[in-house]
């Protein structure tokens, strides 16, 4: 199993109907995650990051192609969606939390829900997660109580409450204010350190360039380029890299 | 003192047409040359000389239960008939949709009436059974759309959280749809409850021993039809204040974790 790819993407297709007509997002897209693997997407918007994502979740339904996650395929596989989509999870741009639960309840209904724990137990494992990402203290709060950065923790810590194989990111410092972004980066670069997998979809460069094993630039639907931070930032080899790099570093 | 946010002419206005309607009311009542006697009604209310509740008592347990009934059918029914309205199966959602159309669209008298007189005799139904049928079916019509409005307008985002963490689809409907589409059809729900506690009134047409039913008769007796009906107004002012001020306790509740 070590050398088997925790997510398959093989041959991808996505693509909306729009009143213009077609318009395709992902494009014969190939791409396999490996245990350990910390991969930054970026790209220009409507290149097709966030859809890769959502479809690795099934949040999308794909138009071609074979999405695998854990050895399940999403088309084939005998299990229902819901079980293939308990090897990952994902932390939103605009957080998600749900409003009507505390944020100790937000992240304890995960692993009570789909792992059967007991209510003390799903309570012991979302406080150990909340205090993971400084937020102890907080716990019987109700998300609107909180700042964006501290409800992008929380949605970090319920993720991470179903021990998800791969963890996705879209876009996860987008909706923060500027002096906040860092509670959250610093929060991934340690679960980066820990080993976690991740996809993380950004526009924050220096904090993909830390925190990735990897950097994959999209560009319509395809991954153009793929290298490891310092020569993805120092020695890119597209030419559309070349000026996307060139274009946010002014 | 309270923060002022209206202009001064909107208090004006506002006290204004207030002294005018009471000016109106009062002007009328006084040109009215009526002699005023509400004494009477203690007896309709009680029977003092056989300890028996009287019949306004009894037209108000009459208009309670009815009103009881129809709600807590009228909900059931509505929330079925809001899932068929939402489904993506077309005839069952058609069929959902004509459903709410009919209902809300025609007056209740008549489907009283049709209930009654055509289904009712061909079935041998009671008037009471009748009756609270069709005021079953007429609430659950507003319910059933109060339901697909409150469904639908739920956010996207809150639900693929909910998906992207492996909850199945049921799972997602009772935990974290049900408690939130509850409160947010709550204020429209206890408008709709309020106003089928009046519209039972309807039911005295098919001569179902509501308040309105007994209003009728004590007037039929005692000639006073003004003290009575006004006694009958405020008995339903009250009852749907109680229902509405429940309303509004189980709003507040049910807020937490929303500013």
């Amino acid at each position: 199993m070590t050398s088997e790819a925790l997510i398959r993407m093989h041959g991808v297709y996505k693509s909306y109907k729009t009143r213009q007509g077609e318009q395709t997002v992902l494009k014969d897209f190939n791409l396999d995650v490996f245990a350990g693997d910390r991969l930054c997407l970026i790209g220009p918007s409507g290149s097709g990051k966030s859809t890769c994502l959502r479809v690795i979740n099934a949040l999308e339904t794909i138009t071609g192609g074979d999405v695998v996650v854990c050895g399940l395929n999403y088309q084939t596989a005998k299990q229902p969606v819901h079980k293939i989509r308990q090897h990952t999870a994902m932390v939103f741009q605009r957080f998600e939390l749900f409003p009507h639960l505390s944020i100790l309840e937000n992240v304890a209904l995960g692993p009570r829900l789909t792992k059967g724990l007991s209510r003390q137990e799903s309570q012991e494992r979302a406080r150990d997660l909340l205090a993971r990402v400084g937020l102890k203290d907080h716990v019987s709060k109700y998300p609107s109580q909180l700042s964006g950065g501290q409800q992008q923790r929380v949605s970090i810590a319920r993720a991470l409450a179903i021990d998800p194989k791969v963890l996705l990111c879209d876009e996860p410092t987008s909706a923060l204010d500027p002096e906040l972004v860092h509670e959250v980066t610093d929060i991934l670069q340690e679960l980066a350190d820990g080993g976690m997998t991740m996809l993380i979809v950004t526009h924050e460069m220096g904090f993909a360039r830390r925190v990735s094993t990897q950097c994959l630039f999209l560009e319509g639907g395809q991954i153009v380029e793929r290298a490891d931070p310092e020569a993805f930032f120092e020695r890119p080899q597209h030419p559309r890299l070349q000026q996307f790099l060139r274009m946010i570093e002014h | 003192m309270y923060p002022k946010s209206l202009p001064w002419y909107v208090t004006l206005w506002s006290v204004v047409a207030l002294a005018a309607l009471g000016y109106l009311l009062t002007y009328s009542f006084m040109k009215l040359d009526y002699d005023w006697s509400f004494g009477f009604l203690t007896e309709y209310i009680w029977q003092r000389d056989t300890g028996k509740p009287g019949i306004i008592l009894e037209g108000l347990w009459g208009t309670f239960y009815i009103s009881f009934l129809s709600i807590l059918g009228g909900t059931l029914l509505g929330l079925l008939v809001g899932l068929m309205m939402i489904a993506p199966e077309p005839i069952a959602r058609n069929a959902a949709i004509v459903f709410v159309d009919v209902f809300r669209n025609t007056p209740v008298l008549v489907q009283l009436y049709v209930m009654y007189f055509i289904v009712g005799t061909a079935f041998d139904l009671s008037p009471e059974v009748a009756g609270i049928t069709t005021l079953s079916l007429f609430c659950s019509a507003y319910v059933a759309d109060i339901f697909r409005a409150s469904v639908v307008e739920f956010e996207r985002g809150q639900l693929d959280a909910a998906k992207a963490m492996g909850l199945d689809r049921l799972q997602i409907a009772v935990y974290i749809m049900l408690p939130q589409i509850l409160r947010r059809m709550l204020p429209a729900l206890v408008g709709q409850f309020v106003s089928l506690v009046k519209d039972s009134s309807l039911v005295s047409v098919i001569s179902v021993s509501d308040l309105t039913k007994s209003a009728l008769n004590v007037v039929s007796v005692s000639f006073r039809s003004f003290e009575t009906w006004f006694l009958i107004a405020v008995i339903y002012c009250v009852l749907n204040y109680v229902l509405s001020s429940y309303g509004r306790y189980l709003e507040r509740r049910l807020r937490v974790g929303y500013s």
